[in-house]
């Protein structure tokens, strides 16, 4: 497919384009799941993205998405975001946490989605930063959100592994998918 | 070995007069996720509502979250609404906005359908960049999408891609 000039898939990527975007690998629940893990990841692209959506129902407490890179579950982990609830708008962080935060809200069902950029994850001298947007909206009550969410992981390994694991699990039975893109 | 995507379905250039809505039809089904980029000038004021497959049942939800210079804000419309606008209709008849809209599974039978959306409408006082979560509640794949506006202008150009 040729390249088609002037024509940039996203705001936070500018580099991204077609021709230059490839699937590493998707995957499709069939039922709950405690974590959802990519592993052995080329190292061969400039950057990554990982697009979701999942299904919440029969999820309960806390919807949180956490973010762990090679599996380090060490407190290297800093976080910012910003959400609106439709009413309100409200920003969080973290640090030293032992992963990154996308943001969940804490009502029970819906479905979300988000879109997660990791620039430069093969860097082996610098620390890697992700960028994600994402959301929720319910299917019943009025109830959701929108957020943009940051988290840095201070460690300079390249990324060879993506684990997501979410409070009360991701809810499966063929409805979440999670997809990963190396764009080069 | 990798698969190679983010495909161009197709693009609409708006020309000879505007119009007040453009739709992509016949989508296949054979990415996991579309992406609708468009660029151009709406007319003043004009907000831009979002449809899928021919309907207006009540199966659009959105959140929004936004900046406007000054301030941010947050608003919803849950539930009930029979289209879906993703921005706020801040234009001003010469300065250019864009859209990009992430559909997520959208070929899937069992779910509904989100988009993420992210919105720029610049002008001198009273732009906004958005950010749009929303749900479209139905189980059917989405084969076709219509943009619709008061005043879709010459010069406005959508492009349909896989990924």
């Amino acid at each position: 497919m040729p390249l088609l000039p002037g024509i940039l898939a996203s705001a936070q990527q500018a580099h991204i384009s077609s021709g230059n975007f490839y699937l590493i690998s998707s995957q499709t629940l069939s039922s709950l799941a405690a974590s959802v893990s990519f592993s052995s990841i080329p190292s061969t692209y400039r950057s990554l993205q990982l697009r979701c959506q999942q299904n919440r129902s029969n999820a309960t407490g806390s919807r949180d998405i956490y973010v762990q890179f090679n599996s380090d579950t060490g407190t290297n982990y800093t976080s910012h975001l910003i959400y609106g609830t439709g009413s309100a708008v409200s920003a969080v962080s973290s640090d030293a946490a032992t992963y990154g935060t996308i943001f969940g809200a804490t009502d029970p069902t819906g479905v979300g989605s988000f879109i997660m950029d990791i620039s430069d994850y093969a860097s082996t001298t610098k620390y890697k930063t992700m960028f994600a947007l994402g959301g929720m909206v319910q299917t019943s009550t009025p109830t959701g959100y929108a957020s943009i969410n940051s988290a840095a992981w201070k460690n300079t390994a390249a990324i060879t592994s993506i684990t997501l694991t979410q409070q009360n699990y991701f809810v499966g039975s063929s409805q979440s998918i999670f997809s990963l893109y190396g764009v080069i | 070995m990798a698969t190679q995507t983010y495909v161009p379905i197709a693009t609409q250039t708006i020309s000879g007069s505007s119009v007040s809505s453009l739709t992509f039809s016949s989508i296949p089904g054979t990415y996991t996720d579309l992406k609708l980029t468009f660029t151009g000038v709406l007319g003043n004021s004009n907000i831009i509502n979002l449809t899928v497959n021919g309907s207006s049942s009540a199966i659009y939800s959105k959140y929004m979250l936004y900046g406007a210079g000054s301030g941010t804000g947050s608003s919803s419309s849950a539930v009930s609404s029979t289209f879906l606008q993703f921005a706020n209709g801040t234009m001003t008849g010469t300065y250019p906005a864009s859209y990009e809209l992430n559909f997520l599974w959208y070929a899937n039978t069992s779910l509904g359908k989100t988009l993420l959306v992210q919105s720029s409408e610049n002008n001198a006082s009273t732009g906004q960049t958005v950010l749009t979560m929303g749900l479209i509640n139905t189980s059917s794949a989405i084969t076709s999408i219509t943009l619709s506006a008061s005043t879709i202008n010459v010069g406005c150009t959508a492009t349909l891609w896989g990924i």
